[in-house]
């Protein structure tokens, strides 16, 4: 094989693979947090709400904290979910 | 017929003097109808984190009969932090002032860390919460809790869960001879003649879970539990009979009958 051919084939190859090397990336996103005191994998960054969604917890009497900080119910869609964080999501029950 | 004064708690009147804890039940469907049975002035929720792998509690609230004033408790606290915490995510969760601070000193005996609870009073009632502290029957301590603008008095009768009964009434009757606010029984309640004993000291009202959850039969219980409370009540309000140490004969001495052979 001529080194052209090669180059082209190598600049062939590259331009294939690097988008789905990027791809890749966002297929294998792993951020971890602390969810009521067990570590969680998220696999895309979320905001509190679609977390709730996602364990399909209704809102309606729960309430949430991230880092010790309760966030009120109107701002949960508006609260992204970082690397680290600690979430606490609270209910209430039955008790004397 | 005598007029009862209406049972007030920081300006909100409850229909009933009693209140009820939610735990314990074997099943929702038996707390439900002990409530309805009961038909307590408020019933008291703990607050947990929600089970991610189990959700059958949320199903509780279908469970909870509509429009019954919710206490919610810092039960599982052993610090006044932990309490402060449990009762901001419960004002969050509930969207009531109303907060029944409890904060347990040892998890053998139950008693409340009277200092913890005075602590977390304090702080909460500063942020506006309408605070209902679990307390021993210490008569200064209710004082104290008072003056740092706890909205009632809640001394216990006996161990939560123990159902002795109203083992010491002198010193509740102490915090009730002082106290401007609502005092009410909390814990050690455990049959209905104990809930009539304590109205009838005057207190203001009782609180209990154990006592009902877990009778053989606890709508029953419920029923008996409703109406002592309103029978204590009156008895107070009718004012007893003097004890006497001897005794003075219910039938008039004269015109007896004389026995044959005399």
């Amino acid at each position: 094989m001529t080194t052209t051919r090669l180059y082209w084939l190598t600049w062939l190859a590259k331009s294939l693979i690097e988008p789905k090397k990027q791809a890749l990336a966002l297929y294998n996103f792993r951020m971890n947090i602390v969810l009521n005191g067990e570590p969680k994998t998220l696999e895309a960054a979320v905001t509190l709400q679609q977390l709730l969604d996602q364990l399909q917890i209704p809102t309606g009497r729960v309430a949430c904290e991230v880092n010790l900080k309760i966030i009120k119910r109107a701002f949960y869609p508006g609260t992204l979910l970082q690397e680290g964080d600690t979430v606490e999501i609270i209910q209430a029950i039955g008790g004397g | 017929m005598i007029q009862d004064s209406p049972f007030i708690i920081a300006g909100k009147t409850y229909k009933s003097r009693l209140i009820l804890g939610t735990g314990k039940y074997k099943t929702f469907e038996l707390m439900k109808q002990a409530l309805i049975t009961a038909d307590p002035g408020m019933v008291t929720v703990a607050v947990r984190r929600v089970n991610l792998s189990d959700q059958s509690s949320q199903s509780f609230w279908k469970f909870l009969p509509e429009g019954l004033p919710i206490l919610p408790n810092t039960a599982g606290c052993y610090t006044a932090e932990d309490a402060i915490r449990t009762a901001r995510l419960a004002r969050e969760a509930l969207n009531t002032p109303l907060i029944k601070v409890e904060v347990i000193g040892d998890p053998k005996t139950l008693y409340p860390d009277v200092q913890a609870t005075l602590e977390a009073t304090k702080v909460l009632v500063k942020e506006g919460f309408v605070v209902l502290p679990y307390t021993s029957d210490d008569p200064i301590m209710a004082k104290r809790l008072e003056e740092a603008g706890a909205a009632t008095i809640m001394p216990l009768a006996a161990p939560i869960g123990s159902g002795q009964g109203i083992l010491n009434p002198l010193p509740v009757q102490f915090i009730l001879e002082q106290a401007k606010v609502p005092v009410i029984v909390d814990a050690g309640v455990g049959t209905a003649s104990d809930a009539a004993v304590a109205m009838e000291l005057g207190v203001a009202g009782v609180l209990m879970n154990t006592a009902v959850a877990e009778a053989r039969d606890p709508v029953a219980m419920a029923l008996a539990m409703k109406l002592a409370v309103e029978a204590g009540r009156l008895s107070y309000l009718a004012g007893r009979m003097t004890k006497k140490y001897t005794a003075s004969a219910s039938s008039p001495a004269a015109g007896v009958i004389s026995p044959v052979g005399r």
